[in-house]
């Protein structure tokens, strides 16, 4: 089991490793972030090479590529071409609100999608399934932004229930610290439902699925023969074989809820690590982009990681091979 | 209705949309109600509050309430703003100016000529500021006394106070040195502390900056030209326009100062109390031909180009009325460029593809053996390339549409290949002179000097990517950043602009026309300049809740001219609402199912 471990540990780092590198490669290739101001007349070509220089950016690739690795490795991100702060600095006052959105949709998807799955997989073929799997391809098939943005008019701009834009009122003082808790709740209940729902409509397949093939198994026949009640036969035998490959899905999912976090991020111009992203993008700010995706590509290795682990209680399997 | 009957609307749109006009400009000098929140969307937040390297449209928005300019243009005019008077010596090296003596800043202390000569020499002697640039010709200013101070140049600079000093905030001299003195060129890359360290003499005072979120600003009640009429301010930022939109309908924001496609107008027109503002963008978009290059070195045929384009045509389809045609003189006719405009060079040429064809015929350009292509004088088969940027579908049309003029020459069209490739790949190519031709768009500078980057043949001259040589443009674009005189200047600008419009080094085709949405209903003493959105100082100063009473149902701008075409464009309106509430019905049913699934999971 520690030669498992190991060996886990060794593949997270190879991929960490490779993503950074992949990171580094497509920044570059998403042109030279100075070069609008090259071709503004107002900023004379010193004041280009100055700053050219202030963020290393006339040293040759290769050494580019060294210094970031080196960077990278003792903690530092570096310095944001377009904050002109350290990325550390501009993506930590952002993160709490991506953290803020992501553990509670992950958490309420999984759960939503595992009762709702084996529910809907033990009633395969009923009007239930066909109903919750017919409407979980909808919502797999719809982009993202799109739904989002249908959120944003139904609620936002039809019904008024909701914000259309920011995590607080802007400009609001606030009262007390429940007034503003409040305040940000309301602005919070839609890009959170977007995340949510998509989430769920994604992973529900998954263990709806991989169910009705458990559900197909010899021992399930042998443990209703036995005449155990539906439930005890559902989630003690069924569910808990069903979750194995899902569990695995949950991990690689994580990557596509936060794919949804920066577009929803961006379309409710909420003020999170996503949206950041989309717009180290458009500015070709590549500490920053580099800073935010190493951030993310390290959390996805590491949720990805503790899975592997928690495969060892939920699988005796691997524990004994 | 038709899909013809809502192009013809959008297209009237333009027209009916109120342009600004004298009475719109005139200062409000009679008392308003003081009070009210303005709420301002930007589509993306500033990256630093250091006005020193702020270059971003954003981050140099941000600063504008915070702080006064010596001078500032207002529609079209370059105003002085904390000057009180100055003078220029008779050699045109040294200024004198005198500021007022009644300015502090929001911190209470008194602003003077030490801060605008501070500001002036980090400008002028460090190489990292933004508009380093524009103080390039500066040796050093220096203080004479309290509210006088002389600026000395290296030598004569005759856009220096329409291109530096009225982009120039003055900034407090106690705050920035004690910094520039700790970091010295590391001060290029420092983001001062909020709000102590943002500090100006402008109307408003930076209270609270909440990163992604917003910026706050509140009223300085001892602004010395009198405070503004709004308490409060806040800049928030919006990332998509879409949900901008939504929010100025709902009346969450009282302004979108960002881009929106004339689509949504009619919808936005007809919601009550939005009122659009309507503003001519500068830069010209134009066809530009390598001067070096045969054929587009024989100055005849540029000209035959010049008969071959429909500017109106390219106004009215492509843009859909939301622009304006390009000038043979390229020096846009509104706004700042108005006053060096040439009305001569109007109508120079028509679109007529029978002279088109007369000249090339003249030229040796003629279709010989009958394939209905024009060959080159020596008989050979001949074409051309034009590149439009992929990114913007509006100039790759607009290429095509010249191809297709050209090919519609009598006796034989000219073949002209539009090629749309990754922007990023041709760029360079266009840089370094090796395509024959182009579609690009440029901005002109506040001061005519900048007709010297765009047509001045010096080497490696970056900005005359035309590579135009003509030594008489030459001599006069050098002339007209050194003559001081005004109507001299103007002189020069209008014989350059003779010159271009003759010679046609470049084809300028349109320069475009940005609608604006803001709440008409709520405040009143909206800013409009015709070349510049309604997010500016003179708003800030100017803008007021709406009086009720002495204004009874005054004409919402818009609303009013649009009344013949009001029935049309309704049905256009649900039509796009059942749909949208079709699919939002869907998503209620879908988030009902999941609710009653739930429940029905737990009664098990």
């Amino acid at each position: 089991m520690k030669k498992l471990l190991i060996r886990r540990a060794l593949t997270s780092l190879i991929t960490f490793f490779s993503a950074i590198t992949i990171v580094f490669i497509i920044s570059r290739l998403s042109g030279d972030p100075l070069a609008e101001l090259l071709e503004n007349p107002e900023v004379s070509p010193e004041t280009v090479e100055a700053l050219r220089r202030a963020f290393g950016l006339d040293q040759p690739l290769h050494m580019q590529y060294i210094n970031f690795i080196i960077a990278t490795l003792s903690g530092q991100l570096g310095y944001s071409i377009n904050y002109k702060r350290p990325v550390l600095d501009v993506l930590i006052a952002k993160l709490p609100y991506t953290v803020a959105l992501l553990i509670p949709a992950i958490t309420l998807s999984n759960y939503f999608a595992y009762r709702l799955g084996v529910e809907s997989g033990w009633r395969r073929g009923r009007k239930f399934d066909v109903l919750l799997t017919s409407s979980s391809l909808f919502i797999r098939a719809t982009p993202h932004f799109w739904l989002a943005i249908l959120f944003l008019y139904v609620f936002g701009a039809v019904l008024n229930w909701a914000p259309l834009f920011g995590a607080v009122t802007p400009g609001k003082v606030f009262e007390s610290p429940w007034e503003w808790l409040l305040d940000y709740l309301w602005h919070y209940i839609l890009p959170v439902s977007v995340i949510t729902i998509r989430a769920t409509g994604a992973m529900f397949l998954y263990i709806r699925n991989s169910l009705v093939e458990v559900l197909g198994e010899d021992y399930i026949m042998a443990a209703m023969a036995k005449g155990l009640p539906d439930k005890i036969v559902l989630y003690k035998h069924a569910a808990r074989n069903a979750l194995l490959p899902a569990v695995t899905m949950m991990g690689l999912r994580y990557a596509f809820i936060i794919d949804g976090a920066v577009l929803t991020e961006t379309v409710f111009s909420y003020p999170g690590t996503g949206r950041l992203v989309f717009e180290a993008i458009i500015f070709r700010d590549y500490y920053l982009l580099q800073g935010a995706i190493i951030i993310l590509t390290t959390s996805v290795i590491l949720v990805n990681f503790l899975i592997d682990i928690l495969y060892l209680y939920l699988d005796p399997r691997v524990r004994y091979r | 209705m038709s899909r013809r009957h809502l192009m013809a609307i959008i297209l009237l749109l333009p027209l009916l949309l109120s342009s600004p006009t004298l009475a719109d400009l005139a200062s409000p000098v009679e008392a308003q109600p003081y009070g009210g929140t303005l709420k301002v969307a930007l589509p993306s937040e500033p990256n630093t509050f250091n006005w020193f390297s702020a270059g971003s449209t954003w981050s140099i928005n941000v600063l504008i309430p915070v702080y006064n300019r010596l001078f500032r243009w207002k529609n079209g005019t370059l105003m002085p703003e904390l000057v009180k008077d100055w003078s220029v010596s008779d050699d045109g090296l040294t200024y004198t100016f005198t500021i007022h003596n009644n300015v502090t800043f929001q911190d209470g202390k008194q602003l003077t000529a030490e801060d605008v000569v501070f500001t002036i020499n980090v400008e002028a002697q460090n190489d990292w500021p933004y508009y380093h640039g524009y103080f390039a010709k500066v040796d050093r200013a220096e203080v004479v006394d309290q509210f006088t101070f002389k600026i000395y140049m290296k030598e004569v600079d005759a856009g220096f106070l329409a291109n530096a000093l009225a982009v120039m905030n003055v900034l407090p001299k106690h705050i920035w040195e004690p910094l520039l003195n700790e970091k010295g060129e590391e001060l290029a890359v420092y983001n001062p502390k909020l709000p102590d360290e943002v500090i100006g003499s402008g109307p408003f005072k930076l209270v609270e900056y909440v990163p992604g979120q917003y910026v706050k600003y509140t009223a300085y009640e001892n602004y010395w030209q009198g405070r503004p009429y709004i308490d409060e301010l806040i800049v928030t930022f919006i990332t998509e326009a879409t949900t901008a939109i939504l929010a100025v309908k709902k009346g969450d924001i009282d302004l979108y100062e960002g881009w929106i496609t004339p689509e949504v107008v009619p919808s936005l027109i007809t919601t009550e109390g939005v009122g659009i503002h309507l503003y001519q963008s500068a830069t010209f978009y134009h066809w530009g031909f390598n001067n070096l290059r045969w054929p587009f070195n024989i100055t005849d045929f540029r000209r035959a180009m010049a008969y071959c384009v429909d500017k109106n045509e390219i106004v009215n389809t492509l843009l859909a009325g939301y622009g304006m045609p390009g000038s043979w003189g390229v020096v846009p006719p509104f706004g700042i460029h108005a006053y060096w405009y040439n009305p001569n060079v109007e109508g120079k040429y028509s679109f007529n593809l029978t002279k088109a064809g007369e000249i090339l015929d003249s030229l040796g350009f003629v279709d010989v053996d009958g394939d209905g292509w024009r060959e080159a004088p020596d008989g050979s088969d001949f074409s051309f390339e034009i590149y439009p940027p992929n990114y913007d579908i509006i100039r790759v049309r607009a290429a095509q549409m010249i191809s297709d003029w050209l090919s519609k020459i009598p006796n034989g069209g000219i073949k002209a290949e539009v090629r749309v490739l990754e922007w990023k790949s041709v760029w360079p190519l266009i840089r370094d002179g090796k395509v024959d031709s182009y579609l690009l768009g440029s901005g002109p500078g506040a001061d005519p000097t900048w007709l010297y980057r765009r047509f001045h043949s010096r080497p490696g001259g970056t900005g005359n990517w035309a590579r135009y040589s003509n030594p008489e443009v030459d001599q006069l674009t050098e002339q007209i950043g050194k003559v001081l005189d005004k109507e001299q200047r103007r002189e020069i600008a209008w014989r350059i602009q003779e010159i271009l419009a003759d010679e046609v080094p470049i084809i300028v085709l349109y320069y475009r026309k940005f609608p604006q949405p803001y709440r008409a209903d709520k405040f009143d003493g909206w800013f409009k300049a015709v070349d510049d959105g309604l997010y500016n100082f003179w708003t800030f100063r100017y803008v007021h809740l709406k009086v009720e009473t002495t204004q009874p149902t005054e004409p919402t701008q818009p609303t009013q001219p649009t009344e013949p075409t009001q029935p049309t464009p309704p049905p256009e309106e649900p039509e796009m609402g059942t749909n949208l509430q079709f699919m939002a019905a869907l998503v209620v049913i879908v988030i009902l199912i999941v609710i009653i699934v739930v429940l029905l999971v737990k009664k098990r």
